[in-house]
């Protein structure tokens, strides 16, 4: 199986995996984009995040990657909102370094900024966003003894 | 004879603030070679990336006092409402609205990322050095 060194879907399944995020938002963690039936508007609003990789570069001469990504963190009111920012800064923010079963080694992540009160333009429903940095491997990590 | 060394230095300590504010000139010059990158990859599509080309814009401030500002509309740039200007030097790019809603996206439209690859692409080091180095020979 060839590997792919993509980080928003391993983040994905980070913060579908965390308790306190899957208490929001009922496993409804998305990469790029919403799927269809998360963002219906005012009378059908759903708390969900939506992951966006903003860059991602690699470290000239070394197998790692520098990447930074957006969450966005929509909740059915302001103060879930930030509860939902709060519960996936959390999960990843300095969560050290984990291997997924594909051998994608993320060494670490960091929140970086964020954390604005927002109102979606197309749909008026609250959220939040903040940046996430992290460096991860561009090449399949297999651990040894394996 | 021997003569005594001396190998005393005299630090001219009236040339710091002029070091200070070139140091700070060219980080406005690094702030201007983003907005430029940065204006480059800028979408220019409807429905809200109309008009992005031309709105990039980066503020130079020396310990929270405004030193010069960079825009590519030719308009004097306003400080962002949440930015907090500290001591030091500091230089503020950025664009304005739609810009983040491009940047990173919304409920009905995907992210077009135009902003964070650019700036990445933007030594920001060695744009302050090639504008310093210069202008330090001749602070004497």
């Amino acid at each position: 199986m060839t590997f792919y060194p993509d980080v928003v879907g391993k983040l994905v399944i980070e913060l579908r995996d965390d308790p306190a995020v899957d208490a929001i938002v009922a496993g409804r963690v998305r990469g790029f984009e919403p799927k269809s039936g998360d963002a219906d508007g005012p009378k059908n609003y759903k708390a969900h995040v939506v992951i966006v990789q903003l860059a991602s570069e690699r470290i000239s001469q070394t197998a790692v990657q520098r990447f930074t990504c957006a969450i966005r963190c929509y909740g059915l009111t302001p103060p879930q909102a930030a509860e939902l920012r709060w519960a996936c800064s959390n999960a990843l923010h300095l969560a050290g370094g984990r291997l997924h079963d594909n051998g994608l080694h993320i060494y670490q992540t960091v929140d970086e900024s964020g954390g604005e009160q927002l109102k979606d333009p197309d749909t008026d429903q609250p959220y939040q966003i903040f940046i996430v940095t992290g460096h991860a491997s561009t090449l399949e990590v297999v651990p040894t003894g394996s | 004879m021997v003569r005594k060394t001396n190998a005393r230095v005299v630090l001219n300590r009236q040339k710091f603030e002029g070091v200070r504010l070139v140091l700070a000139d060219g980080l406005l010059e690094a702030g201007r070679q983003m907005v430029l990158e940065i204006s480059n990859a800028a979408p220019d599509a409807t429905p809200y990336g109309v008009g992005l080309l031309n709105q990039g814009a980066a503020i130079g401030y020396v310990d929270g006092k405004k030193i010069g500002d960079v825009s590519l509309d030719g308009r004097a740039p306003r400080k962002p409402r949440g930015a907090r200007v500290k001591k030091g030097l500091t230089t503020i790019v950025g664009w304005g609205f739609p810009g983040r809603f491009l940047e990173f996206g919304t409920s009905k439209m995907a992210a077009r990322p135009f902003f964070t690859p650019a700036s990445k692409r933007i030594d920001v080091r060695g744009e302050v050095e090639d504008y310093v180095k210069p202008r330090l020979r001749n602070l004497r």
